[in-house]
């Protein structure tokens, strides 16, 4: 990459990764706390924080299930490849002065990686040869319909202000103002994309209870625990992309960059996480309105605005 | 050996349980799931989904033979249990118990897995890979869509074993893409319905249980579970003032739910225009008929007769589902069987007019 050496940010090596990857995991795995404490909240049941411990050591245990005339390796890599997207979104992500993937297009780098997710989740769908699976998979694609082209203009929005599509350039353009002060429509969209494609809260129509589980109603044992896991994973991943794009980076009092890029994706984590119990599903059909007529509108007049004001500032 | 047994305790501390409903057994599915719930255990989604399986009543033939197949996709290691009609809750707590115990005896597991027929590659493959029927599953017939473009037909029956779904109800729905193009609804083992008399706190607390339901399937996770905490109360507490404050209170919540509303309008319209003959209360929209729970709920606890008792019969309903799905895609499909309240073995019963093609012997 001719570029880097115009960045800001320390380039380790890439055997990194890994720690990335384990930072992703961690993550997921404070998010599925988070759901199993409001879970067990509202259903007054008793084991909040120990949910994650337990349903891994069911699902570890729980044997693979196979269906007749499935794909069963196309299954395999829809179930898998979940986690898998969810670090390669992560890897662009700087925290504070360090990164392991110095894309001069890291924007467009998270973008790719999120259409990734359409191939993914359909593939589990599809995969199992279910009628259930298959419809999920359809609910899928239509809320991708959605939800991806409001997410793209929304992702457009910070590089233009920052003149670059280097993540760590973004961050670096948002001294004293952080962008979501100034495009809220932006993030806005931006998270909502982010529970789109995690298929999560209002758009887990595709693993739905009425469909028996949708995407998700034929997979057992370590499939299903590398799908949820994967789930968690890309809402994790959302999260922690939100902090160099609209939420000012590494920057803040006190505590080191890196501590703040983490803190910064908790609070966003978090409010993602909770978002699933207290909204209903959006309707597939329903949603697709709201995507094309209200969201993309919002989010092309948020993009002029921000154009506007980056050409007058020059 | 050790760590596999503490890994063993840990996951069956979060066992799935699959709970089948016989019709008329409802009580007892309501005392499981609030057993299930007091030990963090969850309802499964699906076979694949459970780690145990729980028939709840007594199934007729019919009903028994689905239950079978669905044992038949649990993953394992797998348990299951039957609950008679009656219970209290220390049979249920037993059942629950036992299936823990099975859940971690490794031996009786292990037996289980060797005993299963499998699928092997000779029953799957072989010749039959440029057949027309794969496996024995014949592929799907086109049809014309509703834009009159050719498009693949399945044949997929919703219920009996299907989560929020009315006990003992099938609908046999042909599907093109999600939507469904045709419909034909039965009720199961039919003959061997016998219908239940309910108190009225229990049958307000039967339309709290639909409501839920209906909550659940909207995805509205928090809707439900409010639902699901006045349906237990009015089951415990014969009380009608206590009972009528609970229900005026989630009334008001779902009033509030602006999101909920939008996403219900408008399904399944029924107009006395369209229709004269469908019961008036039956009227409306998927939202109307959930508001209109809550009312009846009302009305059943505090005997209210100014409210006329609002019946149909099972024909009636199973006639009107079939008729409103056809159109719809499959999540708006279940919001309207589920915003119908049917219930085969309380309602039958209680139909004022149950003269023309009743087809019960």
């Amino acid at each position: 990459m001719p570029e880097a050496a115009t960045s800001s940010l320390t380039l380790v090596p890439v055997g990194w990764v890994v720690l990335a990857g384990a930072i992703v995991l961690g993550l997921a795995w404070f998010a599925a706390t988070v759901d199993g404490v409001a879970t067990a909240r509202a259903e007054a049941s008793p084991t909040g924080l120990g949910r994650p411990l337990r349903e891994v050591a069911r699902l570890m245990r729980q044997r693979r299930r196979a269906t007749v005339e499935a794909d069963t390796p196309l299954w395999r890599i829809g179930s898998g490849g979940l986690v898998v997207i969810a670090t390669l979104m992560v890897i662009v992500v700087p925290l504070g002065p360090w990164t392991v993937f110095d894309s001069p297009v890291g924007v467009v780098w998270f973008n790719a990686m999120d259409v990734c997710v359409w191939a993914l989740v359909w593939l589990t769908g599809w995969g199992p040869n279910s009628a259930h699976g298959l419809v999920g998979g359809y609910r899928f694609l239509a809320h991708g319909l959605g939800y991806e082209l409001p997410l793209m203009f929304a992702l457009v929005a910070p590089p233009i202000a920052a003149h670059s599509l280097r993540v760590g350039d973004v961050a670096a353009a948002q001294h004293g103002l952080w962008f979501v002060v100034w495009m809220p429509i932006a993030f806005l969209v931006y998270l909502i994309g982010v529970l789109g494609f995690s298929v999560w809260g209002p758009f887990s129509a595709a693993v739905g209870s009425d469909i028996a589980g949708g995407v998700a109603a034929e997979l057992s044992g370590l499939d299903r625990l590398l799908f949820l896991t994967g789930r968690y994973a890309l809402l994790a991943a959302g999260a922690a992309f939100a902090v160099p794009m609209f939420l000012g980076g590494g920057a803040g009092p006190l505590l080191p960059g890196w501590l703040w890029v983490i803190v910064k994706t908790i609070v966003v984590l978090t409010a993602l996480v909770l978002a699933r119990r207290r909204l209903p599903v959006l309707r597939p059909d329903l949603f697709m309105e709201v995507g094309w007529l209200v969201l993309l509108p919002a989010a092309l007049v948020q993009v002029l605005v921000v154009s506007v004001i980056a050409v007058w500032r020059g | 050996m050790g760590l596999r047994r503490r890994l063993a305790t840990l996951a069956v501390d979060a066992t799935h349980v699959l709970v089948v409903e016989a019709p008329g057994a409802w009580l007892a599915r309501v005392a499981i799931e609030r057993e299930i719930g007091r030990r963090g255990w969850w309802l499964a989604t699906s076979p694949a989904d459970a780690d145990a399986l729980v028939t709840v009543g007594t199934p007729g033939p019919q009903l028994s033979e689905r239950v079978e197949s669905a044992w038949g996709q649990l993953p394992g290691p797998r348990s299951r249990t039957a609950i008679a009609d009656h219970t209290n809750t220390t049979s249920v707590q037993t059942a629950l118990d036992r299936v823990a115990a099975e859940l971690l005896d490794p031996e009786r597991q292990i037996r289980d897995a060797r005993d299963r027929e499998g699928f092997t590659s000779d029953q799957m493959s072989g010749d039959s890979d440029m057949d027309m029927s794969p496996s024995g599953i014949p592929l799907a017939e086109g049809g014309d869509d509703r834009d009159g473009l050719e498009m693949d037909e399945l044949h997929v029956p919703l219920g009996p074993v299907l989560p929020h779904w009315p006990a003992g109800v099938v609908l046999r729905c042909t599907l093109q893409g999600d939507v469904v193009v045709a419909a034909e609804a039965s009720v199961l083992d039919e003959s061997d319905c016998t219908p239940v008399r309910l108190e009225p706190n229990e049958r307000a607390a039967l339309r709290c249980d639909q409501l839920a339901s209906l909550l659940a399937l909207s995805g509205w996770a928090d809707g439900r579970a409010a639902a699901v905490h006045v349906r237990d109360a009015l089951v415990d507490e014969p009380d009608t003032a206590a009972g009528t404050i609970l229900l005026d209170e989630l009334r008001r919540r779902l009033r509030r739910a602006r999101l909920l509303r939008w996403s219900l309008r408008g399904i399944g319209d029924l107009r006395a225009g369209d229709r004269p003959d469908t019961p008036p209360h039956l009227h409306g929209d998927v939202y109307e008929r959930l508001a209109r729970l809550v009312d009846q709920a009302r009305a059943e606890l505090t005997g209210d007769e100014a409210t006329p008792a609002p019946q149909a019969s099972v024909p009636e309903l199973l006639a009107v589902a079939e008729r409103l799905v056809v159109g719809l895609d499959l999540a708006a499909a279940r919001l309207v069987v589920a915003s119908l309240a049917i219930d085969v073995a309380t309602t039958s019963n209680l139909a004022p007019h149950q003269n023309e093609e009743s087809p019960d012997a």
